[in-house]
């Protein structure tokens, strides 16, 4: 954030109202090639600057199906700086928020999730997120509809 | 606007945090409406906020949703306006925001979802909030258990 010279400040809503937010749609990244118990990453690909503030809240929404029913998934959003993980990549970054888990059963293999966290950060540092994902029990996990909210908090 | 000398700049940054307001409500359950296939209407959730201090509101809503026939499926998205609320199966009002939500499998089966947006509101103006819903294919959307959380940040 530049400097803010005391003549400049009218208010503090002045300083507040401009902190960004952005929601974003994923496309599609495919189905993974899951390990049983193992995370790997999803390959959102979605990258973000904080320009204002230290502290980022975001949420990701999607739904998730298992190719084999009753197999189940955890999913949780992950973030990092450097290139971003691709589909089916090792686990790499730093895990953060909630995991969601589908718990399947009688045969329901599909659900919405929500993950969401609170993120501390360094403006002007850009930043990966993604979501990382690992069956519970066999199975190969699809994530798809995704949408990333973001926002400077 | 009041000008906000330097010296004041700390408290006044503390009465805007400590003036920012919320609201949680849980409107009555929609339940099936009249959809049109591909063509959005209206929840009459009617859920009103009015920011006070910021102009940065963000909005959560989680339920639940489905649609009454088989292999037909239901989007659902946040929609906002102010003056009057619309009705239930009212035609599509004010502006659709944020994520739209999927069944993850068409059908009968009921899945919770969240849907979250965020808008650059006006203090002191009341804004009314509600779920833009269309049936995919055909059916009628359901919606129930609704809760939404709309706060400023």
């Amino acid at each position: 954030m530049g400097f803010i010279a005391p003549n400049e400040i009218s208010s503090t809503n002045s300083l507040l109202i401009s902190r960004p937010y952005l929601i974003k749609t994923i496309p599609d990244p495919g189905e993974m090639a899951s390990s049983t118990v193992v995370y790997r990453m999803v390959g959102c690909r979605f990258k973000y600057t904080p320009v204002m503030s230290t502290t980022l809240d975001i949420t990701v929404l999607c739904n998730t199906q298992q190719d084999i029913p009753n197999t189940g998934s955890n999913t949780q959003i992950c973030y990092g700086t450097g290139t971003p993980p691709a589909l089916n990549d090792t686990f790499t970054g730093t895990q953060v928020g909630n995991i969601f888990v589908n718990a399947t059963a009688a045969g329901i293999d599909t659900q919405h999730v929500t993950c969401t966290a609170i993120v501390p950060v360094v403006i002007n540092t850009s930043y990966w997120f993604d979501l990382s994902s690992k069956s519970r029990s066999g199975g190969n996990t699809t994530y798809t509809n995704i949408y990333i909210c973001i926002k400077e908090i | 606007m009041a000008f906000t000398a330097p010296n004041e700049l700390s408290s006044a940054l503390n009465a805007f945090m400590a003036n920012r307001s919320s609201t949680t409500v849980a409107p009555a359950d929609p339940g099936t409406l009249s959809s049109s296939t591909s063509v959005y209407k209206m929840s009459g959730c009617a859920v009103l906020f009015t920011p006070v201090v910021s102009t940065l509101v963000s909005i959560e809503v989680v339920g639940i949703m489905g649609n009454d026939t088989a292999s037909d499926n239901t989007l659902v998205q946040i929609a906002y306006g102010t003056g009057s609320a619309p009705a239930k199966n009212g035609a599509a009002a004010g502006t659709q925001i944020g994520s739209i939500v999927t069944l993850p499998t068409a059908g009968t089966t009921k899945s919770s979802f969240t849907c979250v947006a965020n808008i650059v509101a006006v203090p002191g103006t009341t804004y009314w909030f509600d779920l833009a819903t269309k049936a995919v294919t055909g059916g009628n959307a359901i919606l129930q258990n609704l809760t939404f959380v709309a706060s400023e940040y």
